[in-house]
């Protein structure tokens, strides 16, 4: 989703302009909670993050070097992402085992990709909040392993093997929804 | 699977998809109410540190002022040594202390309320005030102030006590102000001793 007049709208938040930063708040709010319930387990806690994450991105504003919408899209989903973050690591939510196992073969998860978006988010909702996280980091934001153990604070072993689990299990939702369509 | 094709699916998800009620206005109303309070705990922060910096600032003035009003310097060759107590029946205000004064020349002129140069007091060290006034017609001495003069001079001490035997500096201020008076001020010195008793 990218932002009409996004510079003049950011300049006019930068001033205080609280139409100006309703009129961001609505434009952004939908995929930044779509971010916000993709790592976190409730609707109220992602909500939480939501608003904080609002919260600091107007006061960070003001320190913004505005480049070009998708930059600044990006720099508000990066809020959200590492409010999300520091919110599962002050719950303990993250409990990642450090164990590297021996990881299969790349999985499938094509069908991932034709999948619509609502059902997309309820399967990756549904798996633990561990495999959850290391998969949205690596197949949704594009962090590589080595940016996924040191934001983690995990080995990069451990977190290809979270996310060859993740994919597993998502494969096995997936196959049970599909087969659930079909009944 | 490509992670661009999965962000951008999520970049365009719209409300339906969120798969639960999101009230856009409430969470708004909400943000509102966050960014207010928040608002309202940087002032009283910035207010708390303001009044801290100047309760920071203003004891080291006031501490500061306190002992350039009654502080002593170690006095120089201009100040005589000790020999006879005199006595200045006024000092600091007519008639209110008492300061005594020694000398080990003649003090050619120690008047009746006034102090010059040659003079060296004898002081009990509560006793000093950090400004003892002098009158115009209490300094007679032309090398010292001239007809000119002004009828207040405020001395300070340049150490808060003076110990026993001390030698010490009485820095004058006069008034009106010293440019149009052009008043000597390194022979405006006296000595001051603490009073023993």
């Amino acid at each position: 989703m990218y932002l009409v007049n996004t510079r003049d709208l950011i300049e006019k938040c930068r001033k205080g302009d609280q139409k100006a930063q309703k009129l961001l708040f609505d434009q952004l709010s939908i995929p930044m909670m779509g971010v916000c319930l993709r790592y976190l387990k409730t609707k109220e806690d992602a909500e939480d993050i939501l608003l904080e994450g609002f919260h600091k991105m107007f006061r960070g504003l003001e320190k913004l070097h505005y480049k070009s919408e998708i930059s600044f899209f990006a720099w508000v989903k990066k809020i959200m992402i590492n409010e999300s973050l520091m919110k599962l690591r002050k719950e303990k939510e993250i409990r990642i085992l450090s164990i590297n196992e021996e990881i299969d073969s790349e999985q499938d998860l094509t069908p991932l990709d034709q999948m619509a978006v609502g059902d997309l988010l309820k399967i990756i909702q549904m798996i633990p909040v561990g495999y959850r996280t290391v998969f949205n980091l690596y197949e949704v934001e594009g962090y590589s392993h080595g940016e996924i153990a040191e934001v983690l604070q995990i080995s990069e072993g451990t977190s290809k093997s979270q996310l060859f689990k993740a994919k597993k299990l998502l494969r096995e939702l997936l196959v049970t929804k599909n087969s659930g369509y079909g009944t | 699977m490509e992670p661009e094709i999965l962000t951008d699916k999520f970049d365009q998800i719209n409300e339906a998809d969120l798969g639960i009620p999101f009230d856009q206005n409430l969470l708004w109303e909400k943000l509102n109410e966050r960014m207010t309070a928040s608002k309202h705990r940087s002032s009283g922060r910035l207010l708390l540190v303001a009044c801290f910096t100047l309760l920071v600032l203003l004891i080291p003035i006031t501490l500061l002022k306190q002992n350039s009003e009654s502080s002593i310097a170690e006095s120089d060759g201009q100040v005589a040594e000790i020999q006879e107590i005199v006595s200045i029946p006024q000092v600091q205000s007519v008639d209110s202390t008492r300061l005594e004064v020694k000398k080990n020349q003649p003090i050619h002129q120690v008047v009746k309320k006034g102090i010059n140069e040659n003079m060296t007091a004898s002081v009990p060290v509560a006793g000093i005030s950090p400004a003892m006034m002098f009158r115009e017609a209490e300094i007679e001495r032309e090398n010292l102030f001239t007809q000119k003069d002004i009828s207040i001079i405020q001395a300070s001490l340049e150490e808060p006590k003076i110990g026993f035997e001390k030698r010490g500096l009485i820095r004058a201020q006069l008034s009106p102000p010293s440019d149009v008076l052009k008043v000597d001020y390194q022979k405006l010195k006296i000595k001051l001793y603490a009073n023993d008793k």
